[in-house]
């Protein structure tokens, strides 16, 4: 006799959906190498040009390298996390993914868990290798800090990815606009270009965005200490951007089913 | 009209045909525009942010030549993906119009959009950055764009068709990109860097971006705008070989999907 099914078997269903989900991305990221270059070339080429115009002084160095890796993080996520819905559509899985027994977002979560990691990982990896060539003095003052800080840029470049995979699955021209959609971040985001260079009634834009006081914390953990404000408010925007994402999810999946439109824009 | 000229301009119009499918005026207006414009804009910007005002005007021309290349003319690549995805490549292989010649005629509509995308975007960020002089000055010199432009297009389609049969088929452009975004004195002052400054020496878009920034300065820029030439005719070249190497192959192993 079946019946229905306890909270406890129910919760750990779910966490078994999202770790696979989030395992079979990153397996099918791993055969994509432009996904690697993109997440790989970007903070090399950043922090070169931007070191190498003028070389900063060490408390600056140390913003530069932040601001990079997180700039390079919005272009990846753009490219990965937030592709995941359109790769399930090119890949006629869309469909099946939305009719499966536990959630859809749960699987939508998990995959841009998987993509962000893959993203991160390979961010880190080419900025400590670059910032090691250019023998920058980057300092690390608080490392424990920074570890917070670092689970942080994971989990919100996951709900933003999330949310902006859902945007990208109401068009058929996904691609043309991931890339349209890097440089208002990098412009507008108050990474590498701080908030002061931006015109004043555009000074509103970084506040919404959680990577800019990602930065501004990891910025002060790495030198002279961190503050809670910054966290705070990036842990809530994420928080918002993960509501934002789940029911934008749902309201597309339901526009694409009334449309009869699930594998197609 | 020649029976060879009807068609390669026959398939310049296939290639309009195509660019409209692959990039609707929508996505072109509305996604490939504010690209363009934001990536000048982040460049100038950043030029200010890192080496002083000084370096803004430095910046803003660099931006231009990486609107112009990196985003607007870097689609000519779907020409050589097209037929890859489609599985067309076996009717070029097979008709009497050279290989070379269906796949640069279909190129001229991508290119000839590209640039009038960019005397846009150019026109947009230099008026929202307040560098309306320095773009009327630079007027002159959009023969020296339009150079650097072809130069990009050729060796983009050089490099793609190249990898076309490998995964790496797209890695090509974007690699092609970055290097050009770092090494060809875009941002970089040359001079700065001994191995980048090499790098950008045999790639288009630096003698060109040189030239026109000689001119700028009234230095003379005729031997920079001539090595641009010659590195566009090499990529020329360049293309012709890979896409010969790519026929054979294709005759040879039946690989025509590519894949």
């Amino acid at each position: 006799m079946t019946g229905p099914s306890a909270p406890g078997e129910r919760l750990r269903g779910a966490a078994w959906t999202f770790c696979t989900a989030a395992r079979t991305e990153q397996r099918g990221m791993r055969g994509n190498p432009l996904l690697l270059v993109n997440a790989g070339f970007l903070p090399v080429v950043l922090l070169v040009i931007a070191v190498e115009t003028q070389r900063p002084s060490p408390s600056r160095a140390t913003e530069i390298v932040t601001s990079v890796m997180l700039t390079a993080l919005w272009g990846s996520t753009v490219w990965t996390s937030g592709g995941v819905l359109r790769r399930e559509r090119t890949y006629g899985t869309l469909a099946r993914c939305v009719c499966g027994v536990e959630s859809p977002t749960v699987v939508l979560f998990g995959k841009s868990l998987g993509a962000t990691l893959y993203g991160v990982g390979t961010i880190l990896a080419a900025t400590v290798v670059t910032v090691l060539a250019l023998r920058l003095p980057v300092a690390l003052a608080h490392p424990l800090w920074l570890l917070v800080g670092l689970v942080v840029v994971v989990v919100s470049a996951t709900t933003l990815g999330a949310l902006l995979s859902c945007l990208f699955l109401l068009t058929r021209n996904g691609l043309v606009w991931s890339g349209a959609l890097m440089y208002p971040v990098f412009v507008l985001g108050g990474l590498l270009i701080p908030q002061d260079f931006l015109p004043v009634w555009l000074r509103w834009v970084p506040q919404l965005l959680s990577l800019r006081w990602i930065n501004e914390f990891l910025s002060a953990a790495a030198g002279r200490g961190p503050t809670a404000t910054p966290l705070v408010v990036a842990v809530v925007l994420t928080a918002a951007y993960g509501v934002l994402a789940r029911h934008t999810y749902r309201w597309s999946i339901d526009k694409a089913r009334q449309r009869g439109s699930l594998d197609h824009a | 009209m020649s029976t060879a000229l009807w068609r390669a301009a026959e398939a310049a119009r296939l290639g309009g045909r195509e660019f409209r499918a692959t990039l609707p005026p929508a996505a072109s207006i509305f996604a490939t525009l504010p690209k363009g414009v934001l990536q000048i804009v982040f460049f100038t910007v950043l030029g200010g942010v890192v080496a002083g005002e000084d370096h803004r005007q430095f910046a803003f021309v660099g931006g231009l030549v990486l609107a112009l290349t990196t985003t607007n003319t870097v689609n000519v690549i779907n020409v050589p993906f097209g037929d890859k995805y489609f599985s067309t490549f076996w009717r070029i292989r097979t008709g009497d119009v050279p290989v070379a010649v269906v796949l640069y005629a279909r190129a001229v509509p991508y290119l000839a959009v590209g640039f009038a995308l960019f005397l846009a975007e150019a026109a947009i960020a230099a008026a929202v950055l307040g560098m309306g002089d320095l773009a009327v000055r630079l007027l002159p010199w959009l023969p020296v764009f339009a150079l650097m432009a072809c130069g990009y297009a050729l060796l983009g389609i050089a490099a793609a068709t190249a990898t076309i049969a490998k995964r790496a088929d797209v890695l090509a452009p974007n690699i092609l990109g970055y290097l050009t975004m770092l090494c060809c004195g875009a941002f970089l002052p040359p001079g700065q860097v001994g191995w980048i400054d090499a790098v950008g020496s045999v790639l288009p878009v630096g003698h060109g971006l040189a030239a026109v920034r000689a001119g700028l300065d009234g230095r003379p820029w005729l031997t920079e705008a001539l090595l641009e030439l010659a590195i566009c005719l090499a990529s020329a070249v360049l293309g012709v070989l890979a896409v010969g190497v790519q026929t054979r192959r294709a005759s040879r192993h039946g690989h025509d999907d590519f894949a």
